[in-house]
């Protein structure tokens, strides 16, 4: 009897062990899981709550997952961390505190342009910076190429382009006013003008305007999406258009009526945002624009900036209401 | 498949020995008719050694509410789109012993979510969107294995069961079927986007349960705790589209996945009225953790549910080989889940087939 007694102990230790292992054995959920109650929302940022000003032209993700923000007469603003840190003229080596757009080159090194150059921010914390000596630069952009050129936009002076060692500059004056710039998977940089738009292929300077499909041609904004369209985005335009391996194509954003567009990105779930002035916002989710405006909510119907993060919230720099970040729904 | 033959071999390593432990030997066998038409009160948590159980039911879900996460109720009728739920299960059992018992289970769901949105736009177009969320498929197969204790059932019973859930089901959502309709201008006209998802798991699940029941004269108390965990990881695909002119283009990006850990607590109370009729109200208790699904390119936590509802119903024997069982699913509280009422109606069969 006792030998039984301990044999059906053993089985049953046996049987717990088992059990322990093929539990310990299954999956489990990682500890770094995001919470699913922080999406699908809108969150408004201004003076009230940490931005050093309203008025935001430029937004830009850096490699690091940070969030750069230009905003007018305020010097340059970091959040991370949900933290606020700003650069003006008093705290730092920044140029002007009209800033008007951010950018990064292939080093980690942060451009802040103003209306009078470009302060560059080490990532190692101290300040240089580019300007003319005889006259105001107005820096409107920046994009670094395949090469880890930077290129930058800027008004009146047309496109200078950094090596890392030297600046060259493009110059023709009826392109002298540069808007945005985009590279595409192919290398190509596009270059969107108050005349059209320039294509450097690496070889070859082209030019593109209304007489080649597009609806204006004062191109305000440039974006190359996950799926290698080139978006192209106008001041007069009745649609927005994007060019793939078909050609060229044409968008109605607002009933064929005029839509001004500043900027556009690409969320992660591939809509893609228009910031426009007075049409307010439009999500297009490849196959219906929808509009966020004041009369269904938005903060305004001006809208300068875009940019997403690494978390997949998209962010809008306002004219003067500050910034609203959107969280993208889980669906 | 190698894969789905060893997670059963893991099963029964853990369920046959445990029978074994007790070097019980079974009882003499009864007679077919006594052991088709013992009443609720007086039978067994599993099988009788050589009886052959097969159930088919229907589950119809009206599916009117739903607790958000703080537990609020939410009306689907006003804030929504109510829907409907077919559910058809098929299940097989087999007595090995009067404490073995082997079976397997499927089911076939069919539910459609329908929600339309109108679209102003500015410009002074309209963009209708109407919605359908389809579910149709079969679900995976789940197969078991269940152990009582080794003596004759007079006031009370206890019971393991294991089970895996095969991914043998489509899991991946199919390609979308989405028209356009009404298109009068570049901005009026109606897309209806319809999804068609199906009900796989599309990785193997296993399931653990303890079961005890207690009786005293008509009345009897059944309670049964259930632990189910995923095997693995799985990974999906979310599809997305453009819409040119009024050609849809679709396409697909991958994701990964956890499904949930989920606990599940039963209770019910019988009655035995007579013979061959039993009503019972039972409770129903659903906690789910730790799963997770990838958004772009991170890992969010699916909302953790909770779910409280009352089962009332009635078992109810026709004939020695047939019996009906119906109750009803009513949600009393929850979080993050949709809440269906719900009527389960089973038609089982009993046999002996290889009884002479």
């Amino acid at each position: 009897m006792q030998k039984r007694n301990l044999q059906l102990l053993n089985n049953t230790y046996r049987l717990i062990l088992f059990l322990l292992v093929t539990l310990t054995a299954c999956e489990k959920a990682p500890d770094d899981l995001k919470d699913p109650a922080t999406t699908d929302k809108w969150t408004l940022y201004n003076t009230g709550t940490g931005l050093p000003g309203n008025q935001v032209r430029g937004t830009f993700c850096d490699s690091k997952g940070n969030m750069w923000f230009a905003v007018t007469y305020n010097g340059a603003a970091k959040f991370a961390d949900n933290t606020w840190t700003y650069y003006n003229t008093s705290n730092s080596g920044i140029l002007s505190n009209n800033a008007t757009c951010i950018g990064e080159d292939s080093a980690g090194n942060i451009l802040i342009g103003t209306t009078n150059g470009v302060s560059i921010l080490t990532s190692s914390g101290t300040w240089s910076y580019f300007r003319d000596s005889n006259t105001a630069l107005y820096i409107t952009c920046f994009k670094t190429d395949k090469d880890d050129n930077i290129w930058t936009g800027t008004y009146g002076q047309g496109i200078l382009i950094f090596d890392g060692n030297d600046i060259g500059q493009i110059y023709y004056d009826e392109y002298k006013d540069v808007n945005d710039i985009e590279t595409d998977s192919k290398g190509n940089v596009w270059v969107a003008t108050e005349n059209g738009i320039l294509k450097w292929d690496g070889s070859r300077l082209s030019v593109m305007g209304t007489s080649d499909g597009l609806p204006d041609d004062v191109v305000t904004a440039l974006y190359s999406d996950s799926r290698n369209r080139l978006w192209i985005g106008t001041y007069f335009g009745r649609t927005v258009s994007w060019i793939d391996s078909q050609g060229i194509h044409q968008l109605s954003l607002f009933n064929d009526r005029i839509v001004e567009i500043n900027d556009i990105c690409e969320d992660a779930a591939g809509n893609i945002w228009f910031a426009t002035y007075t049409s307010g916002l439009i999500k297009y989710n490849n196959a219906v624009p929808y509009s966020y405006k004041k009369y269904n909510g938005f903060p305004e119907d001006d809208v300068m900036a875009s940019a997403r993060d690494n978390d997949g919230n998209v962010w809008f720099g306002l004219y003067s209401k500050g910034l609203s970040r959107y969280s993208l729904p889980l669906n | 498949m190698k894969l789905n033959l060893k997670m059963v071999f893991i099963i029964m390593l853990w369920v046959v020995p445990f029978s074994l432990i007790t070097g019980q030997t079974e009882k003499p066998a009864r007679d077919k008719y006594t052991l088709l038409t013992m009443a609720y009160n007086q039978r067994p948590l599993t099988l009788y050694k050589g009886q052959l159980q097969a159930n088919a039911g229907y589950r119809l879900g009206v599916r009117t509410k739903s607790f958000d996460g703080t537990g609020s109720k939410i009306s689907l009728k006003e804030n929504g789109a109510a829907s409907v739920f077919h559910t058809y299960i098929m299940e097989i059992k087999y007595g090995i012993t009067d404490f073995l018992e082997l079976g397997a289970d499927a089911y076939y769901l069919r539910n459609g979510i329908r929600s339309e949105t109108s679209s102003l736009l500015s410009g002074g177009g309209t963009i209708t969107t109407n919605s359908l969320n389809e579910y149709r498929g079969f679900g995976d197969i789940t197969v078991a294995a269940a152990v009582r204790v080794p003596m004759e059932y007079k006031m009370w019973d206890f019971s393991l069961k294991g089970a895996v859930t095969l991914p043998v089901a489509e899991y991946q959502p199919s390609q979308p079927t989405h028209i356009l309709t009404d298109y009068q201008s570049p901005n009026n006209y109606t897309v209806n986007y319809h999804f068609n998802n199906n009900n796989g798991y599309g990785v193997p699940l296993y399931t653990l349960s303890a079961v005890g029941k207690f009786t005293l004269s008509k009345v009897s108390v059944e309670a049964r705790g259930s632990y189910r965990f995923p095997a693995k990881e799985g990974e999906s695909i979310r599809w997305g589209w453009t819409l040119f002119g009024s050609t849809f283009t679709y396409y697909n990006n991958p994701y990964s996945y956890l499904p949930d850990r989920s606990l599940s607590i039963n209770g019910s109370i019988h009655y035995q009225a007579a013979g061959w009729f039993d009503i019972f109200l039972g409770g129903y208790y659903l906690k789910t953790s730790s799963g997770w699904t990838e958004y772009f390119e991170s890992k969010f936590a699916n909302p953790e549910v909770t779910l409280v509802t009352i089962e009332p119903g009635f078992e109810l024997q026709i004939s020695p080989s047939l019996t009906i069982y119906q109750y009803a699913g009513l949600q009393l509280t929850g979080e993050n889940t949709d809440a269906p009422f719900y009527v389960l109606t089973t038609i089982s069969f009993n046999m002996f087939p290889f009884w002479k």
